[in-house]
């Protein structure tokens, strides 16, 4: 009967398993294949080795331009994010009338499809009609080329994707109300005010839920491709040139798929990198409180 | 907490590990099995198309505005009067943009249309890419029906590689100013004649300026900075873009770069528009924000159409350059099959009806569009054209440009590479890019993407 219910068990699992295998684990392995081949899509794929690597890593400057482009963009992008999104919460977590309006209005932004926020903010953004010049000339600012210009480029899809937080917003509102009232009556009764009941209850309480934004968040940004590619198509002069557009180019537009692998490869290594260092430092900072009450 | 433990906590007796990676191998080799004796993998030396019957469906692709939608509905419902086992399903994608990001996405996943689309500066490039199949053996046996004598033998240059003819013609285009008459009038300037130069043509559009404190109301001259019309601008000041065998991009030259300067200095002025410096999604022509606009021959069925009675409207030849010639681009459209075609046969009776002189009547002669693929076309087009009453008066300039001051370029095989960087550089200009960096940098990165 056990045994019976095991088999069972696991027979449920298999349908996951099977289209793990399909769509995910297949996938991945012969992208690692690929990497060491040279291949059209036509014909067969043709060994070369670690020819691609090597390119990449001596004869591409775009492998590196991109590289910086998404490194800068992770940059000014995760903590504004992290920043706004929590205060955002904090400002919503208050026993205030009307506030469920406000969850709505922010959340509202973020359940719009990519392709359709960056032609709205395409015409947002532009230099001579776009409402956002239109609001900086009321401050006597000249107009700013937000798309025309490598300089403003970044920033400004920096503010297009700072537009759509309000997903994560509710996540962190969802671990604010998690937090034990009892722990803010033992702080307000100890005195403390609203820094230091932040900085000693908030904070500490809301780790996890930080730690968890954090590493989906750097896992997201480092392949940020649809804003960027229907906003400016890599541009200008690749100052929008993400890591996953180049792959795209490469691999759609060059018909280099063997060297598009592993391009693709050498990223899923870089933010294995990056979320290994995230959890290996997440011992210092991140408070779990179950695992303190069994220690 | 191992694998063994949890199933052991549910089921309360354990299943190993081993009967677990066994039920798990098991189910792969039912997909995998699943998987095999369809479609051919990839590694196979044979792309997985075929003649087929010569009935049934056929998907196809095109690149057209949604006026012209109408046309090729009426082309698809003429062949099936003739065809009727041959269904056809059109898409058309407006954008072109979007449309190569079709052709270029479907390539790779084998589910190209089975007729699409090319313009044919694309051919050399996609041949490369084993993108499209030859069909001189095709034409070869079916020349009555084909009649390729009757094509311009430019547009067969460019859509041949190695003396094999790779697409069959749909429009053969070229580009002139097309001009604000009203507004020319309203100004009280006069319409520049057919020896203006492009000095001629800044220094008229800045009678047309207005600016409102810092926010440009309207410009004098639009310009269109995409690579294959700047070819044409680039000859005619004395500068070249590729080397005569196409083998590199010879673009960095000082005539480019003085032109490119001067343009971008018009564009500082505001007497053109820098890129994406109109609002997106409308025609500045059209809405009266610039007095004179370059465009192609392609366009006055669907400027007519935006333009409607707003104002008068006509074309007139581009300007000359610093050589005292015009050099005017000229590329066309075509119709292309694809290695992956499940129905090559029921592709190419199609293909041979797009390119027939009745199908050039219904897409290309009756909305008096662009120039015909065929020169008995370009006659009757001609002919209509004079008896029209409908705007550009003066639309015998595109002919007359295509006989006179046409260049009929020859595409090099790394023209996609070429004019995704080109995009990409040139976007600066008008936004503090220095044109010389500009042309050093596309020319740089587009040899090195020869060498791949």
């Amino acid at each position: 009967m056990a045994r019976r219910e095991a088999i069972t068990g696991l027979l449920w699992v298999q349908a996951w398993f099977i289209g793990f295998v399909l769509f995910t684990l297949g996938p991945i392995v012969a992208a690692a294949y690929l990497s060491f081949t040279e291949w059209n899509g036509v014909g067969s794929p043709r060994w070369i080795g670690l020819g691609n690597y090597a390119e990449l890593l001596t004869d591409d400057p775009l492998f590196w331009q991109s590289l910086k482009v998404t490194g800068v963009f992770a940059l000014l992008y995760l903590p504004l994010s992290l920043l706004i999104g929590f205060g955002m919460a904090l400002l919503m977590n208050q026993r205030l009338r009307g506030v469920s309006v406000f969850r709505t209005i922010y959340y509202l932004p973020s359940v719009l499809s990519g392709v359709a926020v960056a032609v709205l903010w395409g015409f947002v953004f532009h230099r001579d009609y776009g409402v956002l010049n239109y609001f900086l000339s009321w401050f006597g600012i000249d107009p700013v080329p937000w798309l025309q210009d490598p300089h403003w480029v970044i920033p400004a899809l920096v503010i297009m994707q700072l537009w759509g937080i309000g997903g994560s917003v509710i996540i962190y509102l969802g671990g604010l109300q998690g937090i034990p009232t009892e722990l803010y009556e033992v702080a307000r009764i100890d005195g403390a005010g609203w820094w230091a009941t932040l900085r000693t209850v908030t904070l500490p309480m809301m780790s996890p839920v930080i730690f968890f934004q954090l590493v989906l968040g750097v896992i997201a940004t480092l392949q940020i491709f649809t804003q960027a590619y229907v906003l400016t198509g890599g541009g200008p002069d690749y100052a929008s040139f993400f890591y996953a557009i180049n792959i795209y180019q490469r691999a759609f537009v060059e018909l280099r798929l063997g060297y598009a692998c592993a391009l693709s490869v050498v990223l899923a290594l870089i933010i294995i990198a990056i979320t290994g260092i995230i959890f290996k430092t997440s011992r210092s900072w991140v408070y779990y409180a179950g695992e303190k009450e069994n220690s | 907490m191992t694998t063994q433990s949890f199933v052991k906590g549910f089921s309360g007796s354990a299943v190993t590990r081993r009967g677990f990676l066994a039920a798990a191998g098991g189910a792969l080799a039912l997909a995998a099995a699943g998987c095999s004796g369809g479609k051919s993998l990839p590694g196979t030396d044979t792309p997985s198309g075929a003649a087929g019957s010569g009935s049934g469906t056929i998907q196809f692709w095109t690149d057209h505005s949604d006026d012209e939608v109408l046309n090729f509905k009426k082309v698809i419902a003429n062949f099936n009067k003739v065809n009727a086992d041959i269904k056809v399903n059109l898409l058309n994608i407006a954008d072109a943009a979007k449309y190569y990001t079709k052709v270029n996405t479907a390539s790779v996943g084998g589910n190209l249309a089975d007729v699409f689309y090319a313009r044919t500066f694309d051919i050399a490039s996609w041949v490369d890419k084993q993108r499209i199949i030859p069909l001189t053996p095709l034409v070869d046996q079916d020349k009555a029906a084909v009649d390729s004598r009757d094509f311009w033998p430019a547009q067969v240059q460019q859509m041949s590689v190695r003396d094999s003819l790779y697409a069959l013609p749909y429009d053969f285009s070229n580009l002139a100013v097309y001009i604000n008459k009203s507004m020319f009038s309203d100004a009280g300037v006069p319409i520049p004649t057919d020896d203006w130069t492009w000095d001629d043509f800044f220094e008229v559009g800045g009678h047309f300026v207005q600016k409102e404190g810092k926010k440009q109301k309207r410009w004098g001259a639009g310009m269109v900075t995409y690579d294959w019309f700047m070819m044409g601008v680039f000859k005619s000041n004395g500068g070249e873009t590729f080397s005569e065998d196409l083998s590199q991009c010879v673009v960095n030259q000082p005539a480019n770069v003085d032109f490119l300067r001067k343009l971008s200095d018009q564009m500082a002025k505001g007497v053109t528009p820098a890129p994406n410096a109109t609002p997106a999604g409308v025609d500045p022509f059209a809405a009266g924000l610039v007095a004179m606009q370059v465009n192609g021959s392609w366009a006055t069925a669907q400027t007519r159409s935006a333009v409607g009675n707003k104002f008068d409207w006509d074309v007139i030849r581009l300007p000359k350059g610093t050589t005292g010639k015009r050099e005017v681009s000229a590329a066309g459209g075509s119709w292309v099959i694809p290695p992956t075609s499940k129905n090559q046969v029921a592709a190419w009776t199609f293909v041979k009806y797009l390119a027939s002189r009745e199908s050039q009547q219904v897409l290309i002669v009756d909305p008096l569009r662009s120039i015909p693929g065929r020169q008995s076309s370009a006659a009757d087009w001609s002919a209509k054209a004079k008896s029209s009453k409908e705007p550009p008066k003066s639309i015998e300039v595109f002919p007359q440009q295509m006989k006179e001051d046409a260049v009929a370029w020859a595409f090099p095989k790394f023209w996609t590479e070429f004019d995704t960087i080109w995009a990409n550089r040139i976007a600066t200009l008008g936004a503090g890019g220095d044109p010389a960096k500009i042309l050093a940098q596309i020319q740089d990165d587009t040899n090195k993407a020869a060498q791949r």
